[in-house]
């Protein structure tokens, strides 16, 4: 079976992100970038499914600049086989990311496709479910546990209030929640094996896409600072002012 | 020219970096260091787990691979955090791994490099001695005879870092007195440290507590012919090639210490309030930090500078002992400040720049001491010998 795994380009979680002045977008200067971190879970799991003997192949892409290549290199250190760059410019919304997944669906048949829950930059979560309706495959989102069977997967999903199991018949989405794995370090090694590996690159256009943005972003603005704390001189007066002044209890 | 680090180098940093921020974050090192009375082989553990003493140790011979690059790479990461802690690595896997790479046989390869990588051999280097660290070979005292099947080693060694924890020690002693000059006639040995005849007593000292320096004596150590490292009588000249590496290391330690008192500085900085207002405001403490970051840069680039050519195989004698000199001196300044800015936290056991500063002044001294790598930049230019 061949595993698709997308990875998305991303502000680094250590860094903290500033608005531009003009609140047009997030600083992007020399701002570190990295593999968001529930794609990179998305990775740990495919290889770790590869070096179980179910998996045969395990293909990244990514849709972003040329600098994504980057990203794709880091999964390809994890252990990755190969990677597709889907290279454009601006930003993609999860509609337009979700119709080159498919394209590349059709072209790759993959027994699974295996996405981040969600991107720590937009915060969308809906390419993975975008993707199942464009593909029809069974879908099953933020997966805790993933074990395949012969033609489906059973997959332990994180649901408000605790964890849900259904089992879904292959070809299928699943997008991964934290608590799924841990990534590995890549070893040396394998970081200088990753630049040997095949790259492909192609465009929106070669696959039939058009990328144009659907909705239009209006202002970026950091969130309102905190305001300064107090100091309540009991556990009476924490209680009243729980009840009273902040009305949560 | 290209001032940027090569695609695998920034990934093989990032890993490193993550790496240590999730498994030797400063608070654990800083407890660490404390305890003089136990080498922390905790985190030789951990280090083991992800194949670290590999770093620079040939594919073949059971390593990760990976040049001195890599080698600076990770060692400015690492110490970041770890200090001077940083050699719980580095003397096994940079200053043994080196060596026998250097001058070992296949044979010797095959027995020690794999166990290195791995994390199952622990080595201490067993030079100075107690006469002197400068004119370590004037001071030598320590003596080998030839007998049936090995050598015979008697004397005394000082600052043998690691001593009571390692498995086998790297000594240089002397097997000829009579030579014309004092660099021939030596020898190196890897000794097994459980051979009867050796004992250690160990130095408490000012920084880098928990690694452990000792006094080391030899009374009639037996070492047999296949630990002799290199030709007998010829052990100067298998030494010399190791030290721009050795210098390299250092650099890349005191730059990873400039950013983990950088980092450190900035945020108290957005922190600590006085009269008002954080004390980032005040000029006078962004100017120490302005200062901090300039050291970084020149750091930064002149580490670059001699790793890379020390990676083309490009003579850097000089600018590695340059390279030592302004390391060491800018990370003993950085902490300096450091604490300075931190005012009494500073001073604190409870931060780290108390640490940053107690485990980087003794690299003004070791492994060479600074005036001695000013007397060889000055002698580079012509002028005669100074001593
Ligand atoms: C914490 C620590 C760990 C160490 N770990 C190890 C280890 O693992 N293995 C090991 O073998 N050694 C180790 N050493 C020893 C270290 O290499 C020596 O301390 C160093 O070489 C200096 O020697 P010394 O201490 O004998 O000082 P000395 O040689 O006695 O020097 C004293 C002073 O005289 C100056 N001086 C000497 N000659 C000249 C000259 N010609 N011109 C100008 N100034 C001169 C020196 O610069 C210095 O300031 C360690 C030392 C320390 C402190
Ligand atoms: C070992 C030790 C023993 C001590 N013993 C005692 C004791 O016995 N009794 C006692 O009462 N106290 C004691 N102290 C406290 C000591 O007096 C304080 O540490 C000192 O006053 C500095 O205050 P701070 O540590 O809060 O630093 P901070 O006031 O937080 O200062 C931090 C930094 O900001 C700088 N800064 C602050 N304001 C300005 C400004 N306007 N312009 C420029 N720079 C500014 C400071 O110079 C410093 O570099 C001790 C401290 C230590 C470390």
């Amino acid at each position: 079976m061949k595993i698709l795994v997308a990875v998305k380009r991303v502000v680094d979680y250590n860094v903290k992100v500033r608005a531009k002045a003009d609140g047009s977008a997030v600083d992007l200067a020399n701002v570190k970038m990295a593999i968001n971190p529930f794609c990179e879970i998305a990775v740990e799991e495919a290889v770790r499914l590869k070096e179980k003997g179910i998996a045969s192949e395990v293909v990244v892409v990514s849709l972003g600049p040329q600098a994504a290549q980057e990203q794709i290199r880091t999964a390809l250190a994890l252990g990755a086989d190969r990677g597709i760059l889907v290279q454009a410019e601006g930003d993609l919304e999860p509609l337009a990311i979700a119709k080159c997944l498919k394209k590349i669906c059709d072209d790759e048949q993959p027994g699974m496709v295996l996405l981040g829950k969600q991107a720590i930059d937009g915060d969308n979560n809906q390419t993975g479910q975008m993707l199942a309706a464009l593909t029809g495959f069974a879908q099953a989102t933020f997966a805790s546990v993933i074990t395949v069977e012969e033609g489906s997967a059973k997959v332990t999903r994180e649901i408000d209030g605790g964890l849900q199991t259904l089992s879904i018949k292959l070809p299928a989405i699943v997008t991964a929640d934290l608590r799924l794995n841990e990534p590995r370090y890549a070893s040396l090694p394998n970081i200088m094996k990753a630049k040997k590996k095949q790259l492909d690159t192609v465009t929106p256009a070669d696959l039939g896409v058009d990328p144009a943005a659907r909705t239009k972003l209006l202002k970026v603005e950091p969130p309102a600072e905190r305001k300064a704390g107090i100091k309540v001189a009991d556990v009476a007066q924490l209680v009243d002012k729980l009840k009273n002044e902040a009305k949560v209890i | 020219m290209d001032f940027e680090l090569t695609e695998e180098q920034m990934a093989f940093r990032d890993v490193i970096r993550r790496w240590v921020n999730a498994e030797a974050p400063k608070d654990w090192m800083r407890e660490l260091e404390k305890d003089e009375e136990n080498y922390p082989l905790a985190l030789w553990d951990k280090i083991a787990e992800q194949g670290f003493f590999g770093i620079g140790i040939p594919e073949e011979w059971g390593g990760l691979g990976g040049d001195v690059m890599m080698q600076m790479i990770f060692a400015r990461e690492f110490s970041r955090t770890a200090g001077g802690l940083l050699w719980v690595w580095g003397l096994t896997s940079f200053g043994g791994a080196k060596t026998i790479g250097q001058v070992g046989t296949d044979e010797q390869k095959g027995r020690w490099l794999p166990a290195m990588a791995e994390g199952k051999l622990r080595v201490s280097l067993s030079m100075t001695e107690p006469d002197g660290g400068t004119d370590v070979l004037g001071a030598m005292k320590t003596v080998a005879v030839k007998t049936d099947g090995g050598w015979i080693l008697n004397g005394a060694k000082m600052w043998t870092t690691g001593a009571k924890v390692a498995d086998r020690l790297l000594v240089l002693a002397r097997t000829d007195k009579n030579v014309e000059k004092k660099h021939q006639g030596l020898t190196m040995f890897f000794v097994d440290a459980k051979t009867p005849g050796i004992t250690s007593s160990l130095l408490p000292k000012l920084g880098m507590r928990a690694m452990g320096s000792c006094e080391v004596h030899y009374e009639d150590v037996f070492v047999p012919d296949e630990d002799v490292l290199g030709e007998p009588g010829k052990a100067w000249y298998s030494i010399l090639p190791t030290l721009n590496n050795e210098r390299i290391m250092v650099g890349a330690q005191c730059l990873g210490a400039i950013d983990g008192v950088l980092e450190d500085a900035v945020r108290y900085m957005q922190e600590r309030k006085a009269f008002g207002k954080t004390i980032g405001h005040f000029q006078i403490l962004q100017h120490y930090v302005a200062d901090i970051a300039t050291w970084q840069q020149t750091t930064e680039l002149l580490l670059y500078y001699v790793s890379w050519l020390q990676s083309q195989g490009k003579e850097c004698g000089v600018q590695a002992n340059m390279l030592k000199m302004v390391a060491t001196e800018n990370a003993v300044a950085a902490a300096d400040l450091g604490i300075q800015i931190l005012g009494g936290m500073g001073y604190s056991a409870e931060t780290d720049m108390q640490r940053y500063w107690r485990d980087h002044r003794v690299l003004r001294m070791t492994p060479i001491s600074n005036e001695m790598v000013r007397n060889s930049i000055a002698e580079s230019l012509g002028l005669p010998r100074s001593f």
